[in-house]
């Protein structure tokens, strides 16, 4: 098959239609910078050839960006020349169809029917050849790959010796019958169902024993079952005889104990504490005779603690409503001399006063100042004062004058009656003028209280000169003498009310030594008042113990009158003795405590009434304590056999639980029964595998045969020519590992020294070789080789694209390179080489 | 997914999708998806293993090898081409297992 010509309409990065034209006899040289898009060409052949993988649209890594669908063709020739065109487009769904000639079919998304020799793995994996791959070899020995080349078409990653080793060792895992221990499941298996077995023999055989002791264990059951119901037996008469032994035996002891009491009925009527009643009687009669001897000793003790007030005490406690009024007078007696003296002081301040006064004024001024009137000597002042300025105005006199001069000139100017009235008027003033100046010019007022003065006694000087200033004094004396006289009238009244008080407070203390104010009175008051509260509070208690006193000998009459009744009926019983008679009391009472207990028990458990009766048809001989030992007796040998039995009934049962230990019989058959399923499942494993060990190795024989003598002669010929004829020759030998021979017949292991160069050419060599083999006989698809010789030097390059090109004369051989420098080397060594750019 | 970066790479995706922590992937368990015709198709070993149980009586030394083999169960003494007829699915089912590591 020869691709003419590609045509990429909608794929991968090529989203507008890129058409690629291919030679088909001559070497392909594709060149294309990183990232042009070789990888993508090299997927669209490969899609072309055979088919969409994968085949949903979305999952397709070459869906173009922003692209629905993946489109595009391919013109190819078959080796018959016959020329056909494929168009793949995948969508929504797949469609291909293959043209040849007029005819058109729809194809799907098969591979070219050119192609159906061959799988799509192995033209990826063989028919592409890539530098990774190359590069790959250099890291691993040839062995690693001689299977994977010759056997597999450099296509699986497990080769069939990988396989057989694996199959050998899982065998070996199942069984070996050689081996002594158990590693080997099927052995261990074996083992353990020999062991169940045996187990399951010894089981049946232990058992066997168990049915006989199960039989003894059965006989041992009925056995105790008879001395259980034998035992019952007993124990029911006996039972029967205890019960009737025990009433004639307390009827008996009742009996007895009433004889020892010589008239035992007649105590019945005592009362039962009575002995009990004396004693106490007789210990609280005691008791009261000692409290009432205490109770009197506290109560004079306490009496003779009571005080007596003293006469001043008494007067106080009289006086005790009183003494806020007492200190009301002794206040105001306090305030009332506080006043007096003060009146005093002021009277002396007024004398002095009035003494100075008297001394400035009066010619004697002795202890009396003589008696003035005081308005009397004003008016004299002030009317002779007033003369005295008058006559000192004289503009005033002149102007007057003037007045008068006017009027009277107006009067006679005008000559009518107007001017006669106003000459009349003036007339009238200067008669009261002259008058007026008469009076002033004699100034009496002055004289007569010079008189007046002198009569007085005050000094010339001050009589004859008489001012403001005097007349202010005399003023301020008769002032003092009024404040003395109201102040002598105050004292006086005062001094009255204060004899008054001092009366009244005297009077309160009468009767009282050696009190004098209200102070002491009062610490008297206070310690009287302490005397009586003392008082009240032992007299409180003196009543409280009088009354306990007057109670403890009412309990104590009680008692007493109490107490020789019960003595009297105590000495009734005793034959006129106290004592005997509480003797006998307490003999009577401790035998009727038993008879009461015996006939209790006898009413209680024996049931009087029906005594006779529930005898039945016994014989009463029989109820003894003799026959009672008889039975228990009997009951012991008894319990002493069925324990002797339970014992060996334990026994054996144990011995059973311990033979019957671990797994039953049933157990035992069910783990054989899964043993052997195992068994069987692991048996027809290990077979199975047998058989495919078997199957396997005769087909990698046959394959050998058939193949690898092919492969070998043709990769050594492809080999020897890129060597250029240094190696001749590829083998492999009985130990199943590759060796190479050189010219000069050494044959050397390819897993030794090899140079990285040698071994691309011996890879090469092997991939060319197998691709021959691979389509012998069908089309020969188109080898692609993919900067496969990235790293090779000129001089093994040369001769192996000699060969390429040579080969490419019969089969398309497609280069892709992005590096420009190896484009020399082709131009050099493939002159035929077409070139094509994306 | 054996080369250790293209673990790394599917590790980081997922745990970066899933919002984990860290995640570790193990492929101990993952069986590749096989096509039985396929894998027979692809390897020139299997053609052969296949063309010997489908028709066992053609290889004489097949024959001679099945009638000595020391099974448990005694097949030996069976005829080889019934006993290949029956185990044929059995033996398939061990080409996958041991050639694929799956099952079709």
């Amino acid at each position: 098959m020869k691709i003419k010509e590609i045509t990429l309409n909608e794929y991968g990065k090529f989203n507008t239609q890129k058409v690629i034209k291919l030679s088909e006899n001559r070497p392909n040289l594709i060149y294309g910078k990183n990232e042009a898009g070789k990888t993508t060409l090299v997927s669209a052949i490969t899609e072309l050839i055979f088919g969409f993988n994968p085949i949903n649209r979305d999952k397709h890594p070459y869906l173009p960006w922003g692209g629905e669908r993946l489109n595009l063709s391919m013109g190819y020739l078959d080796r018959r020349g016959e020329r056909f065109k494929v168009r793949r487009l995948l969508s929504n769904n797949v469609k291909s169809t293959l043209e040849e000639g007029l005819d058109i079919n729809n194809i799907g998304n098969a591979a070219l029917p050119q192609a159906d020799h061959l799988s799509k793995n192995i033209f990826n994996n063989v028919y592409r050849i890539s530098a990774e791959q190359l590069q790959e070899i250099e890291t691993r020995s040839f062995s690693e790959l001689q299977d994977k080349l010759v056997l597999n078409y450099g296509n699986a990653n497990v080769s069939p010796k990988e396989v057989l080793a694996r199959l050998e060792e899982d065998i070996k895992t199942l069984y070996n019958p050689r081996s002594r221990g158990n590693k080997q499941r099927i052995n261990e298996l074996m083992d353990r169902i020999n062991s169940l077995k045996k187990e399951k023999r010894d089981k049946e055989s232990l058992y066997q024993e168990v049915r006989v002791m199960a039989e003894d264990i059965e006989r041992l059951d009925k056995d105790i079952e008879a001395i259980e119901k034998t035992v019952i037996e007993k124990l029911q008469l006996k039972n029967k005889v205890s019960r009737y032994i025990n009433p004639l035996e307390l009827m008996e002891k009742i009996e007895n104990l009433k004889a020892s009491i010589p008239g035992y009925g007649t105590y019945e009527a005592l009362d039962q504490g009575i002995l009990s009643r004396f004693e106490t009687l007789e210990r609280q009669l005691g008791d009261f005779e000692k409290s009432l001897m205490e109770e009197k000793a506290y109560l004079r003790s306490k009496e003779s603690k009571m005080t007596v007030l003293t006469g001043e005490e008494s007067r106080a406690l009289e006086l005790e409503d009183r003494v806020a009024g007492i200190e009301e007078v002794e206040e105001t007696l306090r305030i009332q001399t506080d006043y007096l003296k003060q009146i005093n002081e002021r009277v002396v301040e007024k004398l002095t006063s009035l003494a100075e006064y008297a001394k400035e004024i009066f010619v004697n001024p002795g202890l009396e100042i003589p008696a003035f009137n005081l308005q009397e000597i004003q008016t004299l002042f002030y009317r002779a004062r007033e003369m005295e300025e008058v006559k000192g105005r004289a503009w005033v006199s002149g102007i007057k004058l003037l007045a008068i001069v006017g009027l009277l000139g107006y009067g006679v100017w005008a000559q009518n009656l107007y001017g006669l009235g106003v000459l009349g008027i003036a007339l009238i003033l200067v008669v009261l003028d002259y008058v007026d100046q008469r009076r002033k010019r004699k100034n009496t007022a002055a004289t007569a209280l010079k008189e007046k003065l002198a009569g007085l006694g005050v000094q010339k000087g001050i009589a004859e000169n008489f001012s403001m200033m005097n007349l202010k004094s005399f003023e301020s004396i008769q002032d003092l003498q009024k404040s003395l006289e109201t102040l002598r009238e105050n004292k006086q009244f005062l001094q009255q009310k204060l004899t008054a008080s001092q009366e009244e407070y005297r009077a309160s203390f009468e009767g009282f030594e050696t009190v004098q104010d209200t102070r002491g009175l009062g610490v008297l008051l206070s310690e009287a008042r302490t005397k009586l509260k003392l008082n009240e509070q032992l007299q409180e208690d003196l009543d409280r113990r009088r009354e306990s006193i007057e109670k403890l000998g009412r309990r104590r009459l009680q008692a007493r009158e109490e107490f020789e009744d019960v003595s009297r009926n105590i000495t009734r019983y005793g034959g006129g003795s106290l004592e005997k008679g509480k003797e006998n009391i307490r003999q009577f009472f401790s035998v009727r405590e038993r008879v009461v207990h015996y006939e209790r028990e006898l009413r209680e458990n024996h049931q009087l009434d029906d005594f006779q009766e529930s005898l039945g048809g016994m014989d009463k001989e029989l109820i003894s304590e003799e026959y009672l030992r008889i039975l228990e007796n009997d009951l012991e040998v008894l319990g002493q056999e069925k324990l002797e039995k339970a014992n060996r009934r334990i026994q054996l049962k144990t011995e059973i639980d311990h033979v019957i230990s671990g797994d039953t019989l049933d157990v035992i058959d069910g783990k054989l029964l899964e043993a052997h399923e195992q068994l069987e499942v692991l048996t027809e494993s290990h077979d199975n595998l047998l058989l495919f060990e078997a199957v396997l190795k005769r087909a990698d024989e046959i394959f050998r045969e058939k193949n690898q003598p092919d492969v070998l002669k043709l990769a050594g010929e492809y080999f020897r020519r890129m060597t250029q004829g240094r190696y001749t020759h590829i083998m492999i030998e009985d130990d199943e590992k590759m060796y190479i021979k050189d010219r000069t017949g050494e044959v050397i292991g390819a897993d030794q020294e090899l140079s990285a160069g040698t071994k691309n050419q011996l890879y090469l060599a092997f991939r060319l070789a197998l691709i021959q083999f691979l389509d012998q006989g069908g089309e020969k698809l188109p080898i692609i080789l993919d900067e496969a010789f990235s790293n090779w030097d000129e001089g093994r390059l040369e001769p192996t694209l000699k060969l390429i090109q040579e080969i490419a004369r019969e089969r398309q051989v497609l280069i892709f390179t992005c590096k420009e420098n190896n484009i020399r080397y082709f131009e050099n060594y493939l002159p035929e080489m077409e070139r094509t750019i994306i | 997914l054996k080369i250790p970066a293209n673990m790394a790479y599917l590790e980081e995706e997922l745990s970066r999708d899933l919002g984990l922590k860290s995640l570790e992937l193990n492929l101990d368990e993952v069986l590749p998806e096989v096509d039985f015709e396929e894998l027979v198709m692809d390897n020139g070993i299997l053609k052969e293993v296949m063309a010997l149980i489908e028709a066992p009586q053609e290889d004489g030394k097949l024959m001679k090898t099945i009638g000595q083999l020391k099974t448990l169960e005694g097949l030996e003494t069976k005829d080889s081409k019934a006993l290949l007829g029956e185990r044929e699915a059995v033996l398939k089912g061990l080409i996958m297992e041991y050639f694929a590591g799956g099952q079709s």
